[in-house]
């Protein structure tokens, strides 16, 4: 749902460990805890996307109905043009801010940061 | 670039009109990347840093002339920070230079806050120290600027279409971002006098010892605007490194921040910092989108560039939250 892709990233993971011993200790363990982070990410994507994914083309749809109907596609891509519609109709004017919207991409942003970095999901003080 | 390649640069920068050039020697590099480095150098045995930004990132930002008038002002007002001791364009090495007094001090976040621990006395000065810089930086007005005309203005309605501009430049859609940008167009708050802004004031610029705020680094995104901008920036949530109950850089309370600043002639604005405060959380949303574009595109090879497409959620969320009940509908 997010980018760069999965494939995209454990290159960018194995590219920076295979560069580390050019880098200073303090650098090399910064990028070891990133690339860390990262494959975490990447397993609960693994567990927890397809589920994700499915719950916001729901939830997005509903917002989104009466609108010209998407052509039918892959989950993922389902839902990134779900997302594009949302988008553009907020930024054009065209979907009113309300409270359901808010409800719906609040959700959908729990679930994504699920995902991403679960010890962040409670609201700021 | 050499190290010998750098210390004659650095000599002719310093170099008095029609005066002897300084010995300068070269003593750490503090931090290199393709388009800006960080150098420590002595100057005729007196320690300096120099920040180079090279030929592409020199284009895309304040020049280091701009910057030190900007920071001459600052300092004047009362900011603490690093004299400037040189700044220039150095046609020998095609960077672009500000070289500034060495001063010690911590400016990594977590080792800030392994300084100045939350609920600590140093934490309340450092808290009470940023109020009074902040106050002090924006008593300046255009007025007391000869870069004036070098400086970008951000008023309310402008900094909105900047992040429309930005989220459409996106290969990806956000529609939580636009759903903010949506709740600011119709809540913008009343207008404010134009002061100096640093544009980059947080928890990672400001270099602490155990004195509490030795110096307000980096000014290159510095310009005029309204000074809950730099309030609401130095409050927001990724700012506080896990210490989510200390809203300012994750060592100190609002209310002390505040206090110190009314106390110091600075005038708070509360719709200002809100409305701030959510237009922050989506330039941030929108910035670390933009880093994961440029890996994308092969501009960047960063893993961390490439790791802020995942971060991207967390300002989302942040700014959802903010946005609550309260949007206008």
């Amino acid at each position: 749902m997010d980018r760069p892709s999965a494939d995209q990233l454990r290159d960018a993971i194995a590219a920076s460990r295979a560069g580390a011993d050019d880098l200073d200790a303090d650098e090399a363990r910064y990028l070891e805890r990133v690339a860390s982070n990262l494959e975490g990410i990447l397993e609960r994507e693994a567990l927890l996307l397809d589920d994700a994914t499915a719950a916001t083309i729901t939830s997005f749809s509903t917002l989104v109905a009466g609108g010209p109907p998407d052509p039918p596609s892959a989950a993922e891509d389902q839902a990134a043009s779900l997302r594009h519609t949302l988008d553009r109709r907020l930024r054009d004017g065209l979907l009113t801010p309300t409270d359901e919207v808010l409800a719906a991409l609040r959700d959908d942003a729990a679930r994504r940061l699920a995902i991403a970095r679960p010890g962040y999901l409670h609201p700021a003080t | 670039m050499t190290p010998s390649e750098l210390e004659l640069a650095v000599a002719r920068l310093c170099a008095p009109a029609g005066g002897a050039m300084p010995t300068v020697r070269h003593r750490a590099t503090a931090s290199a990347g393709a388009t800006r480095s960080t150098h420590i150098v002595d100057i005729d045995d007196i320690a300096a840093v120099v920040q180079l930004r090279h030929r592409e990132s020199a284009l895309q930002t304040m020049s280091s002339t701009t910057e030190r008038a900007v920071v001459g002002a600052a300092m004047d007002a009362g900011v603490p920070g690093a004299s400037t001791i040189a700044a220039g364009w150095m046609p020998e090495i095609e960077a672009d230079a500000i070289v500034s007094a060495f001063l010690t001090g911590e400016t990594i976040p977590r080792r800030v806050l392994r300084l100045a621990p939350p609920d600590t006395p140093l934490a309340a000065t450092l808290t009470a120290d940023c109020g009074r810089a902040l106050a002090a930086l924006h008593s300046v007005d255009d007025s007391q600027l000869e870069v004036i005309d070098e400086l970008p203005r951000h008023t309310e309605l402008s900094y909105l279409e900047h992040l429309h501009d930005l989220l459409d430049a996106l290969p990806t859609a956000h529609p939580a971002l636009r759903f903010g940008l949506a709740v600011l167009a119709t809540n913008r708050p009343e207008p404010q006098a134009m002061r100096l802004v640093h544009g980059d004031f947080r928890n990672g610029n400001l270099l602490v010892n155990d004195g509490g705020l030795a110096a307000v680094l980096d000014w290159e995104l510095a310009h005029l605007g309204n000074p809950m901008e730099d309030i609401a920036w130095l409050c927001l949530r990724t700012w506080r490194f896990g210490h989510e109950s200390h809203p300012v850089g994750g060592f100190g309370d609002l209310g002390r921040l505040r206090a110190e600043y009314e106390a110091s002639g600075g005038t708070w604005d509360a719709d200002g910092f809100r409305w701030w405060t959510i237009a922050r959380t989506i330039w941030w949303g929108a910035g670390l989108a933009t880093q994961a574009a440029s890996f994308e595109r092969g501009e960047s090879e960063s893993l961390v560039h490439a790791a802020s497409g995942r971060r991207v959620v967390e300002l989302e969320y942040d700014l959802l939250n903010l946005l609550g009940d309260d949007h206008g509908s």
